[in-house]
């Protein structure tokens, strides 16, 4: 597919991945720069002394690694416990036809639309009233953020899923139970399988809510250090007169790497998931 | 999207699909996986109990905290009283309140309805013709900026429009220049259509291949220009992509918070969008009854919003 625009195109795309790519460039580059280069009023785009010290400083001062640890708690529960889920609804929702069906689906819809700014006061409150009964879900424990990471992630995945599900069709669900297979296993062997692409999209969206929180974190963690998460630690290099952005950019750098892992691995499938999704 | 399915509502329950094919498709009418009522239940159960008490729970607190006077500190915080839509007829009169709310038209407007959609248009063309591995890499570049934790991007962008030693001033050549304080809502827009490019990015790539090739061919033999063959062949595939599109990305948008990590609503409230400024009514000034009240708003906001596409996508046919 020969095309004179051609040559145009790929200029344009290049200077657009350029502009786009730069903040990530130097997120990496400052993290990797010695302290006198970094507060040099005449940055230079590259460095030639490239150093660990940031990153080291940033896992000894701030006990990033233990952040980190329950930054992934969080997002692995919500990411599995969601697929589970949204998996499981999204399947009676579609396949179930019942009276209130139509409300249901959008009620799923308009509570997307809800500030979430709003919900922190009751949420503080709940969680308070939550840790009475069941200590790990309530304040200060990641429990707390878990269950409000899959409320809050529920509704947008099962809606997606949706579409995934209805687009299998109901002839291989009636082959498979000729062929002898139960329910059960029709939902894991056949369907699961074939919704995945939809599973991928939906989780990197659970992934990405859980992972990047800043609010209710900040909301429900309030006291006690070895609990925090990622994002409440990095702001402990913002200081008023001097931020640490070699530590701050070496600490969003870490922070980075398991969404970048993770990303990779579901890339393909995002792609084609996503569009899956809108589409329906 | 399904807006229109049409729907059969059954309210008996049908036995699994048999083997005899009449009570087989007369089942798939309302039980299409043969799971059974009782199975249904359980199945949609845990999802719907989890949002019901972390979700519409809360949110319905919130409208009751919406009418009264409650406050974080002080008499009001003991003892909230009622106090009816005394809280709606203050936003209604209350400055800061039209200026969140034209600010937050503006940022979606300009970033979302405007800056996303485009550029993600664009680039989707763009990439058609454009060398496979070129398109991955540009591909990979636009979804990282999406995917990043908002933290870690603010902090970036920060670094990236500091008035002091930041990166676009050197490169700019103009040192000095605090982005973040003189232009607000400008960095804003720049930044929001730089982070969520990503969706729109990926939903016309997949709209644009649904459109036939044979009458892109068309186009081009007859001699149409690139805006030509965009308005009158491509467009018309594309629309229910499009309202879908900018629908989600305007309600992320209203939505989004990030804009307080970047500014905190400021200078003297120049970069307060509504989200930015029900947190500081809320947390800031402890108004807690007023913050729930103006939350209500914008939810109000966003339906109409959502109702007037539907309306639009219903048009179509």
């Amino acid at each position: 597919m020969k095309r004179p625009g051609r040559t145009i195109a790929e200029i344009v795309t290049v200077l657009v991945a350029a502009v786009v790519a730069f903040p990530l460039y130097w997120m990496v580059l400052a993290a990797v720069k010695p302290a006198d280069e970094i507060v040099s009023t005449n940055p230079r785009p590259w460095t030639l002394r490239p150093t660990a010290d940031n990153f080291v400083h940033a896992l000894t001062v701030q006990n990033f690694g233990r952040y980190l640890l329950n930054s992934v708690l969080v997002a692995v529960l919500v990411v599995v416990a969601g697929l589970l889920l949204a998996f499981l609804a999204a399947t009676a929702l579609t396949r179930f036809r019942f009276r209130s069906r139509t409300t249901l689906l959008v009620m799923l819809l308009v509570v997307q639309m809800v500030p979430v700014e709003a919900l922190t006061v009751p949420l503080f409150f709940l969680m308070k009233s939550v840790g009475d009964v069941a200590p790990a879900f309530g304040l200060n424990h990641l429990g707390s953020l878990v269950l409000v990471h899959l409320a809050f992630s529920l509704p947008f995945a099962i809606w997606m899923l949706r579409g995934f599900v209805a687009a299998v069709p109901v002839e291989l669900e009636e082959a498979a139970t000729l062929d002898g297979a139960s329910r059960f296993r029709f939902l894991w062997q056949v369907l699961f399988p074939l919704v995945a692409p939809g599973l991928v999209a939906t989780s990197v969206l659970s992934f990405i809510h859980a992972w990047n929180d800043f609010l209710f974190a900040k909301t429900f963690l309030i006291s006690g250090s070895d609990i925090q998460t990622l994002p409440l630690a990095l702001q402990a290099f913002v200081k008023p007169d001097q931020n640490d952005w070699g530590a701050i950019m070496a600490g969003s750098t870490l922070m980075t790497i398991p969404v970048l892992v993770f990303f990779v691995l579901v890339q393909r499938r995002l792609v084609s998931g996503l569009a899956g999704a809108v589409k329906g | 999207m399904p807006a229109a399915e049409p729907e059969v509502v059954l309210e008996r329950e049908v036995p699994a699909p048999q083997r005899n094919r009449r009570a087989g498709s007369r089942a798939a009418a309302t039980d299409a996986a043969g799971l059974g009522r009782a199975r249904a239940v359980g199945f949609v159960a845990p999802a719907l109990v989890l949002i019901g008490v972390f979700l519409v729970f809360p949110a319905l607190w919130t409208i009751y905290i919406g009418v009264t006077d409650y406050q974080l500190t002080g008499a009001a915080a003991a003892a909230p009283k009622v106090v009816g839509l005394a809280n709606f007829l203050s936003a209604l009169n209350d400055g800061l309140f039209h200026n969140a709310v034209w600010l937050t038209v503006l940022f979606v407007l300009g970033s979302a309805v405007i800056g996303q959609n485009l550029l993600g248009f664009a680039l989707a063309w763009l990439l058609r013709g454009v060398r496979p591995w070129l398109r991955r890499t540009v591909e990979s570049m636009v979804l990282l900026s999406w995917i990043l934790p908002s933290t870690v991007v603010a902090y970036l962008w920060f670094a990236v429009l500091d008035r002091n030693g930041g990166t676009l001033n050197a490169l700019l050549g103009t040192p000095g220049t605090a982005w973040l304080v003189t232009y607000p809502m400008a960095s804003l827009i720049v930044f929001n259509t730089w982070r969520g490019t990503a969706f729109s990015m990926l939903l016309y790539t997949s709209a644009l291949a649904a459109v036939p090739p044979s009458q892109l061919e068309t186009a081009r033999l007859v001699g149409a220009s690139g805006w030509q063959t965009v308005r009158d062949v491509v467009f018309p595939h594309i629309r229910g992509h499009v309202l879908t599109n900018t629908l989600l990305i305007s309600l992320w948008t209203a939505n989004d918070f990030t804009p307080f990590l970047l500014t905190a609503g400021g200078p003297n409230h120049a970069s307060e969008t509504l989200p930015v400024f029900i947190y500081r009514q809320a947390l800031e000034g402890g108004q807690l009854g007023y913050a729930s009240a103006v939350s209500l708003l914008l939810l109000l906001g966003n339906l109409l919003v959502a109702l007037v596409y539907l309306r639009l996508l219903r048009r179509r046919g």
